[in-house]
């Protein structure tokens, strides 16, 4: 097997796995388990990774770097509304 | 030598996983979890297990070190989320 695929299999669940946790916080309306600073320096940290994304022209990391970033700032706009 | 490019990978990486820290914090201050979600840690720890093995066949370590310090984390949490529910 491509170690490629191994890596993109990789990547790809960690960028769902954040899917089960807005299903929930957008149902429940409640987020105070949460942390803020998680999910904020979390943006933060993969605002600069879509970025290195770019830089090196690697556009399977800058894209799924993406959306893992969208997820992220879905968690953190719930997080925010629900307190 | 590392180049700057490099180091804003690893600055990015870094900060991905540490980032944890503060729910580590805050779930073991608070003692409540109900909030968080079992399936995302679940398969967040398990997407980190696969990223190890894929950076251990493709022989970074840095990634692989990286990963393992962010397993660890997650595992963390997962485990909180089981004590408190």
């Amino acid at each position: 097997m491509n170690p490629e695929i191994l890596g993109y299999i990789a990547g790809t669940l960690v960028v769902v796995s954040l899917l089960p946790q807005i299903i929930k916080s957008w149902k429940t309306r409640s987020t105070k388990d949460i942390s803020a600073w998680r999910y904020g320096l979390y943006a933060a940290g993969l605002s600069i990774w879509v970025i290195y994304g770019f830089l090196i022209r690697s556009w399977p990391v800058t894209l799924l770097m993406g959306v893992e970033l969208l997820l992220a700032i879905s968690v953190l706009m719930l997080k925010i509304k629900h307190g | 030598m590392m180049q700057a490019i490099d180091l804003l990978g690893y600055s990015a990486g870094l900060i991905v996983v540490l980032s944890m820290l503060p729910q580590v914090w805050k779930s073991w201050k608070t003692k409540s979890t109900k909030d968080i979600s079992l399936g995302r840690y679940l398969s967040y720890s398990f997407g980190l297990v696969l990223w190890i093995a894929y950076a251990i066949i493709i022989g970074n370590g840095p990634v692989a070190t990286m990963n393992a310090l962010g397993l660890l984390l997650a595992l963390s949490i997962l485990w909180l989320k089981l004590r408190y529910g």
